[in-house]
């Protein structure tokens, strides 16, 4: 380790100073000699000061050249003690800062906010509140207790930052009257390929075409062989259904090119009052550029008003077919997608297109998809509609 | 020990009393000298120091005088009883192992 005071010898015989203060107790970190009469010796704060005395004793020029670590901060210190002050004061403000909640981030899935905001304002969360004696699991139990309808609460301290993450209760399942006698029907057109029966008689079977509001579970049983009673029909029925998309495009656009005839009409126009130079008639189908040309100076509003009549005609053009299929199989794919139900899962696509009366193309895809389509009449078991 | 010195010559006192050199190191009244790679050398039980320079470091020990040969030395660590000399060391002078103590 370095000593923090580095003195400067000057003279012979820097030998015989080394040994006094050797002899006296003292040690020295570094000798260097950067000449014949000049050597730095760094030692510590009370070694500097031995030696600075025997220097003082024995006549000898010993000069302090730097001071690093502890004692300059201490001199320092020392000169600027109302730096000192304020630097203690604001490591006491930022201490006593630091341990509070300056902000406070809810992160809510599901749920209702206004019950968690409620279970906090009643524990006492808010922004500023003191975090330094916080038990975050603690926090978020009586959190959860008071709000209710919460399946979670997480409580972690990040900083000054206090996060709260929450989530909503799952819906509890449909209930239903298991003595309730009731059939299950199909939700939506498809091709049955899987049946699950829990209860009831199964109406169809694998392969079947079904229509919506088809039974596909009776709920029925057998009590003996002449009697049949009614039951609560549950199980599932996975069918093939298909939603579609479509999108319409014209194969050929409308271009308009001057044929090269131009007409041009003049009239001289000023504040309240036309009066027309030049005439000429309107082409049936045309573009019009109108320009005025200033005769009267910057303070007389007159001049003369220019209206070119450019004729057009109108040219077919076909488009990029490749684009523009491409541009409506996206389309229609995008249409599909949105009418697909969400516990579906996809398992093929595929579209069509079909020149349509106009000279347009008509884009048709197709998604097919699995899902199960039972459900009952009162939606108690249904998943979609 | 020190009166022991005075009444036997150091050679027969060695001859006569082999144990006594260690005792003698273990006392701290022989010089030390460990040498780390020929940039740093390590004296203990010197009794001051001769002579210092950048090319050469003479210390005084109860054997004679030991002197350190080199180029940029400087001393660091300096204890009351022991010093470190830094630097490129070319060669080392010890004191004639026959040589009587020196106070």
């Amino acid at each position: 380790m370095r000593g923090p005071v580095e003195l400067r010898f000057r003279g012979l015989m820097v030998e015989k100073l080394i040994d006094r203060a050797r002899g006296e107790g003292v040690e020295i970190d570094l000798a260097q000699k950067n000449s014949p009469r000049e050597t730095i010796l760094r030692t510590s704060e009370s070694g500097a000061r031995r030696i600075l005395e025997l220097a003082e004793k024995y006549k000898l020029d010993v000069k302090v050249t730097r001071v690093r670590g502890l004692p300059r901060l201490k001199a320092t210190l020392r000169q600027r003690l109302a730096m000192a002050l304020s630097a203690a004061i604001f490591l006491g403000a930022l201490m006593m800062l630091s341990g509070r909640a300056w902000l406070v981030e809810v992160r809510l899935t599901g749920g209702e906010a206004a019950s968690l905001e409620r279970a906090m304002r009643s524990e006492g969360v808010h922004v500023g509140m003191d975090m330094t004696s916080l038990d975050a699991y603690a926090l978020s139990q009586r959190l959860m207790a008071d709000a209710g309808d919460l399946s979670y609460v997480g409580v972690s301290r990040q900083g000054v930052r206090l996060l709260i993450e929450a989530v909503g209760e799952d819906e509890p399942p449909a209930i239903y009257d298991p003595e309730a006698a009731r059939d299950l029907r199909a939700t939506r057109d498809g091709v049955v390929e899987q049946i699950t029966v829990l209860a009831g008689v199964a109406a169809v079977r694998p392969g079947d075409t079904v229509r919506k509001g088809q039974t596909l579970i009776r709920g029925e049983e057998k009590a003996t062989d002449e009697v049949t009673r009614g039951v609560c029909a549950l199980g599932s029925v996975v069918a093939r259904i298909w939603v579609t998309g479509e999108a319409v495009s014209p194969l050929e656009r409308e271009v308009r090119e001057p044929t090269g005839q131009v007409r041009t009409e003049s009239a001289l126009t000023g504040p309240g009052f036309i009066y027309p130079l030049t005439s000429a008639e309107p082409f049936e189908l045309e573009k019009t550029d109108e320009s005025f040309l200033p005769v009267g100076g910057l303070f007389l509003p007159v001049g003369v008003t220019r209206v070119t009549h450019t004729e057009l005609k109108t040219r077919i053009v076909p488009m990029d077919e490749a684009a523009i299929k491409r541009e409506i199989s996206e389309k229609a794919l995008g249409e599909a997608y949105q009418k697909q139900p969400p516990s579906s899962t996809a398992i093929d696509k595929w579209v069509d297109y079909s020149m349509i009366e106009g000279g347009k193309i008509r884009a048709r895809a197709v998604i097919e998809l699995r899902m199960n389509i039972a459900g009952s009449t009162d939606s108690a078991l249904s998943e979609d509609e | 020990m020190r009166m022991a010195a005075r009444k036997v010559p150091g050679r027969a006192r060695h001859v006569a009393f082999p144990a006594m050199e260690w005792l003698e190191e273990a006392a701290g009244a022989l010089p030390r000298l460990m040498l780390a790679g020929g940039r740093r050398a390590m004296i203990e039980n010197h009794t001051g120091i001769l002579e210092f320079t950048p090319s050469c470091v003479r210390l005084m020990t109860r054997q004679g005088v030991l002197a350190i040969h080199g180029t940029a030395l400087l001393l660091t660590q300096i204890r009351p009883d022991a010093l470190t000399v830094r630097g490129e060391i070319q060669s080392i002078e010890l004191p004639p192992s026959d040589k009587e103590a020196v106070p």
